[in-house]
């Protein structure tokens, strides 16, 4: 694992790149798209595991912190997620740049999710498949809470379904509302934990069941 | 891998025997202010270096951005940081990691002397290890572990009497109060705390806090302690609590303390994480380890 700044000296981003292990075939990369403020954190453990797992079995993993969070430059606050949309298209460059990948997976948790599901719909040739784990299915709702001044319809999944990629899995793991455009896509649900729950953050305890449905679907 | 901003750059690292630990060193963009103490920022609990609500982030680059590099690294096992081979405890291994942390630092030509920063676990985890090094010329403990007194308990008990649940709850044999007079009881007769635990009420544990800070202050160790009112363990009822748990230690004016009664105890408001920023940087700019550092820079040029 090796962790490094990239992206423009405007906007300085810090990244996590896990190299596969034993690659063989074509390349496989995946680009993680981690939830917002304590959800992130809350679920740091287990995006570091999945990624863990997923480079074991040969998959390029870069992790990264959208602008204005985490170890990235910017202040808290300074942040919009038509920017952050952008930052996932800075790290998908940076991963197919470093690994020569022609293109990558995406695994978005929360509103993670959301966006990986509108980037993945705006560059259909950089973005393979898609996992959407525990996506808010309320996006505008969330997103008024959380960002004002977006435009949060693009980012309803109900409303982006039919155009993701043939290749997408809506992991659920929490309370997600229900939305029948989602039903339509592969649903995979596992009982237990929700990485992004605060109480995970006491025990640390990581939704096992899921992480191996997940690198078992993405390779 | 540097990022230069205004007044301080980021550098991602990864250091440590086995090159297992993974930090940020956040230095100041002007090279003579770099002899003040460097900061190092410890985690608290499994979370990772940012710390809540991002406040590890913003403090080091404004400690930054005053003259002092800082440091914010993951525990083994910890955040992005590898497990630890190996058969050390957690504290233990902790204590291991600080030192080869500022080891690390002094490689680069970082580590003259030390600031440690903690909270609640990173509190205690600090104050274990200060002692032990010399170079920790401060600690600033944020809700460190100190133990009930009488006081604690009699604010305890007015605030729960006012709710009739903790009536309930008392009469059920639950609650603090059951809980603590159950432990006093084990080690009365046990001198053992519960397989597993270790408890605040142990003398045992009293004891060695004791002797941790009578070593650290009688050595001139700077000491800034900030209580919240939202305490996680709502072991901390008031300002005092700390003075009056330890009446043996010496504290005078090696001891700044703060009592922040309207912050939770991870500074959940803007606010609240905005005063902690600016009693961390008052602190750190008017103690007389700065002085020293300063004076030092001044013999050696």
């Amino acid at each position: 694992m090796t962790p490094f700044y990239f992206g423009s000296p405007e906007r300085r981003l810090f990244g996590l790149y896990d190299p596969a292990r034993n690659p063989a075939g074509k390349v496989r990369a995946a680009v993680f798209c981690h939830p917002s403020g304590d959800e992130h954190v809350h679920a740091y453990r287990t995006m570091r595991q999945l990624a863990s797992r997923l480079s074991a079995v040969g998959v390029h993993v870069l992790r990264f912190d959208y602008y204005g969070t985490g170890d990235s430059a910017g202040e808290t606050g300074d942040s919009s997620i038509a920017g952050w949309c952008n930052d996932i298209r800075t790290a998908i460059a940076e991963l197919k740049d470093m690994t020569q990948a022609v293109d990558v997976s995406l695994v978005g948790l929360r509103c993670g999710a959301n966006m990986a599901a509108r980037v993945a719909v705006e560059c259909p040739n950089e973005v393979a498949d898609v996992v959407l784990w525990d996506p808010v299915t309320a996006a505008q709702e969330f997103f008024v809470e959380s960002q004002s001044g977006d435009d949060f319809h693009q980012f309803d999944l109900s409303l982006l379904a039919d155009d993701l990629p043939p290749r997408t899995l809506v992991v659920l793991t929490g309370p997600s509302s229900r939305s029948e455009k989602l039903e339509r896509l592969s649903v995979a649900r596992f009982a237990g934990v929700s990485p992004w729950i605060e109480e995970r953050t006491a025990t640390g305890t990581i939704p096992l069941e899921a992480l191996q449905g997940i690198v078992k679907w993405l390779t | 891998m540097a990022d230069v901003m205004n007044g301080f750059t980021e550098q991602a690292l990864m250091f440590g025997r086995s090159r297992s630990l993974v930090g940020i060193l956040v230095r100041p963009a002007s090279e003579c202010q770099a002899r003040r103490p460097t900061v190092v920022i410890l985690n608290t609990g499994i979370i990772h270096r940012v710390g809540h609500h991002r406040m590890y982030v913003t403090l080091a680059r404004q400690l930054a951005a005053s003259g002092h590099s800082v440091l914010r690294f993951d525990f083994s096992g910890i955040g992005d940081s590898r497990s630890r081979d190996g058969v050390l405890d957690p504290t233990a291994a902790c204590l291991e990691d600080v030192s080869e942390a500022l080891n690390y630092l002094g490689d680069l030509g970082l580590g003259g002397t030390f600031i440690l920063v903690g909270l609640c676990s990173g509190a205690d985890i600090a104050l274990r290890y200060g002692p032990s090094d010399e170079r920790v010329v401060g600690l600033v403990l944020l809700d460190p572990t100190i133990p009930p007194t009488v006081r604690f308990y009699a604010h305890y008990i007015g605030r729960r009497l006012m709710r009739s649940r903790s009536w309930l709850t008392f009469a059920r044999g639950r609650g603090r109060i059951w809980q603590d007079m159950i432990e006093r009881a084990r080690l009365l007769f046990t001198a053992r705390p519960q397989e597993g635990r270790s408890s605040v009420i142990d003398p045992q544990i009293r004891g060695e806090l004791e002797r941790v800070y009578k070593a650290l202050v009688t050595r001139g160790t700077r000491l800034l302690v900030v209580l919240t009112g939202g305490s996680m363990q709502g072991r901390q009822s008031y300002r005092e609590q700390l003075l009056e748990a330890f009446p043996n230690v010496p504290f005078d004016d090696a001891l700044v303390l703060e009592h922040f009664e309207d912050s939770d105890h991870t500074f959940t408001s803007a606010s609240q994480r905005e005063r902690l920023k600016k009693v961390v940087l008052d602190w750190t700019g008017t103690m007389p380890f700065a002085a020293e550092a300063t004076s030092r820079r001044s013999r050696h040029t």
